[in-house]
C-alpha cells in the first residue's frame, strides 16, 4: 500500500482533501442553525396558517352573518354560491352541516362535516382557531343514540347502516383518531 | 357423375346450415320477446316530455339490471291513484304525498327514495316574497297576493298551507287571494312571479330554489324566505301490493345501487342514468319517516285524510 514516496503523497492528499470536506461541512451546519432557517419555517407555516384563517373568516363571513341572523336557508344558498367557486374546501362542508343542523336534517349535516374533516382535520382539533369541534361533538352524541333506535326499528336498512358508518368514523376523529 | 354428387352434397350442406341459422335467430328474437314486461307509472314532474327525457335511462338500466323489459308510463298527478287501481301500472315514481295516498288506500309499499339537493331525500316548503318589498315577516303576508304550486305538491302546497296554519294565517280568509299558475313548470312560474312582481308571496319548494340559483336564473339576494318547513321525504319508488317480492328486491337492489357512472341505453346511446334524472342516488327510507307527511295533510284536511 505504501511501497513508495508517490503512494504516500497520494495517501497524505486524500487524508487532506477528507479534512477539509469535513470541516466545511462541519462550518455549514453550525452556519444553517446559527441563521435559524428552522424556526423561520416554522414561522412561515404559522403565517401561512393564520391567513388562511383569516381568508377564510373573510370570504365566508357573509354566510356566518345570515347563518347568525337564524337566517340559514338564505345562508346556505349563499354558501352553495361560494362551494361552487372553491369546491375543494372543507370550510364549506363544515358550515353546511352547521347550517343543515339548524335547518332540522340531521343526517346531512353529519355526511357535510365528514366531508369537510377528511378534508382537513383542524375542525375538530380543540387548539385549531377553526375548531367546531363543540358543534361536531354535540351532533354526533345526539345522532348516535337515534340512530341505535332507527336500526332497531328497521333491521336490515342499508342506508341507516352506512349512516351509522358516518357517526363512527366522526366518533373516532373526536377521540383523536387519524383518517 | 360423382362431381354432380359432390355439388349436391355441398348444397344440401349449405342448406341445413343455413337452416339451422335461421332457427337460432329465431330462437333468439323469441327469448328477446319473452322477457316479462313490467309498468312503471312515472308522475309528471314539470310536463311529459321532461319527464320521459329524465327516466327513459333509469327505466332501460332497470331492464338490464333486473332482467324484465320496464316500459314507461307517463301519468298525470291527477290521475295516478285511479290508473294504478285500475291496474295500468306496478311500480310507481311519484312525489311523497301521492305514496302516502296510493300506501293508505291502495296498499303500495315503499322502494326507495330518491336524494337530490342539499336535504338529500328530503327537501322542504318555503314561503318566499321578493326582497325589498317590504314582506320581511310571515305575519306581513295578511291581505297580500299569493301564488302556491299544485295541489297535491308536498313542498309546493301541502307544507307552505300548514305553516300559515300554525301561524294563525287562514290562506282561505286572510290573503287579498291565491292563485295556482296554468301550465306546466309551475313552480318556476311562481317563484319568477315573485321576484318579476306578479304575486306578493308565493309557496316554493327549495328544492326548486336550490336549483334555479345554482343555474343562475335567480340569485340568492333575490327572494327573502318567511317560513320554512321541516325537510320532509320527496320523490319515492314504489310497488303494488303482491308484486313478486324477487322481482321488487331486484328493483329495490338495483336503485339502491346506482352509481355515477352506471348508465342506461336510449336509442342506441348509453347515457348516465343519475346525470339523466338529476338524481344523487337512492335510499332506504323506512315508512314512518313519511309520517310527518301524514301529519300534515292531516292538518291541513288533504287526501288521504280529507274530510268533508
Amino acid at each position: 500500500m505504501c511501497k513508495d514516496s508517490f503512494d504516500k503523497f497520494c495517501w497524505a492528499l486524500l487524508a487532506v482533501a477528507l479534512s477539509v470536506l469535513v470541516a466545511v461541512l462541519v462550518l455549514n451546519g453550525g452556519r444553517d442553525n446559527k441563521s435559524g432557517s428552522g424556526p423561520n419555517k416554522a414561522l412561515e407555516r404559522e403565517m401561512a396558517y393564520y391567513a388562511r384563517v383569516e381568508l377564510i373568516n373573510k370570504l365566508y363571513g357573509p354566510v356566518d352573518k345570515l347563518r347568525s341572523a337564524g337566517s340559514n336557508q338564505e345562508a346556505l344558498l349563499k354558501l352553495d354560491e361560494l362551494n361552487r367557486k372553491y369546491p375543494g374546501e372543507a370550510h364549506g362542508h363544515i358550515l353546511q352541516g352547521l347550517i343543515l343542523q339548524n335547518l332540522g336534517a340531521p343526517d346531512e349535516a353529519i355526511a357535510s362535516f365528514v366531508e369537510g374533516i377528511r378534508l382537513n382535520g383542524d375542525y375538530v382539533d380543540d387548539k385549531s382557531p377553526l375548531s367546531r369541534r363543540r358543534e361536531i361533538q354535540r351532533l354526533v352524541d345526539t345522532s348516535a343514540k337515534d340512530i341505535t333506535a332507527r336500526i332497531a326499528a328497521n333491521p336490515g336498512n342499508r342506508t341507516l347502516a352506512g349512516q351509522l358508518q358516518k357517526i363512527n368514523y366522526l366518533k373516532s376523529r373526536l377521540a383523536g383518531g387519524c383518517e | 357423375m360423382k362431381r354432380g354428387m359432390c355439388n349436391r352434397r355441398f348444397s344440401r350442406v349449405l342448406l341445413l346450415v343455413c337452416a339451422i341459422l335461421m332457427l337460432l335467430l329465431v330462437a333468439g328474437c323469441k327469448g328477446e320477446g319473452k322477457r316479462p314486461v313490467v309498468k312503471i307509472g312515472y308522475m309528471l314532474c314539470n310536463s311529459e316530455e321532461e319527464t320521459m327525457h329524465r327516466f327513459k335511462p333509469l327505466t332501460s338500466y332497470l331492464s338490464e339490471k333486473v332482467g324484465v323489459d320496464f316500459v314507461m308510463v307517463p301519468v298525470d298527478t291527477n290521475d295516478f291513484e285511479k290508473r294504478f287501481k285500475n291496474g295500468e301500472f306496478a311500480f310507481t315514481h311519484t312525489n311523497s304525498i301521492l305514496y302516502v295516498i296510493l300506501h293508505e288506500n291502495q296498499g303500495v309499499e315503499l322502494l326507495a327514495s330518491e336524494k337530490r339537493g342539499k336535504f338529500g331525500p328530503r327537501t322542504a316548503g318555503a314561503i318566499i316574497a321578493r326582497k325589498g318589498s317590504g314582506i320581511e315577516k310571515l305575519a306581513d303576508i295578511k291581505g297580500k297576493r299569493m301564488a302556491f304550486g299544485p295541489m297535491l305538491a308536498p313542498t309546493g302546497y301541502l307544507a307552505e298551507y300548514d305553516l300559515m296554519l300554525a301561524a294563525g294565517i287562514n290562506p282561505e280568509n286572510d290573503l287579498a287571494h291565491y292563485t295556482i299558475p296554468s301550465g306546466s313548470f309551475k313552480h318556476e312560474k311562481l317563484i319568477y312571479g315573485v321576484v318579476y312582481g306578479k304575486y306578493d308571496v308565493a309557496a316554493a319548494p327549495i328544492l326548486d330554489i336550490e336549483n334555479m340559483t345554482r343555474d343562475g336564473k335567480i340569485a340568492a339576494d333575490d327572494i327573502v324566505i318567511l317560513a320554512q318547513s321541516a325537510p320532509i321525504p320527496y320523490c319515492t319508488f314504489g310497488s303494488a301490493k303482491g308484486t313478486d317480492p324477487a322481482l321488487v328486491k331486484k328493483v329495490k337492489d338495483a336503485l339502491l345501487n346506482l352509481k355515477a357512472t352506471d348508465t342506461g341505453e336510449v336509442d342506441g346511446e348509453r347515457l348516465k342514468v343519475l346525470k339523466a334524472a338529476w338524481v344523487d342516488g337512492y335510499v332506504e327510507l323506512p315508512d314512518s319517516d313519511y309520517n310527518v307527511i301524514r301529519d300534515m295533510a292531516k292538518r291541513v284536511n288533504m287526501p288521504p285524510y280529507q274530510k268533508y
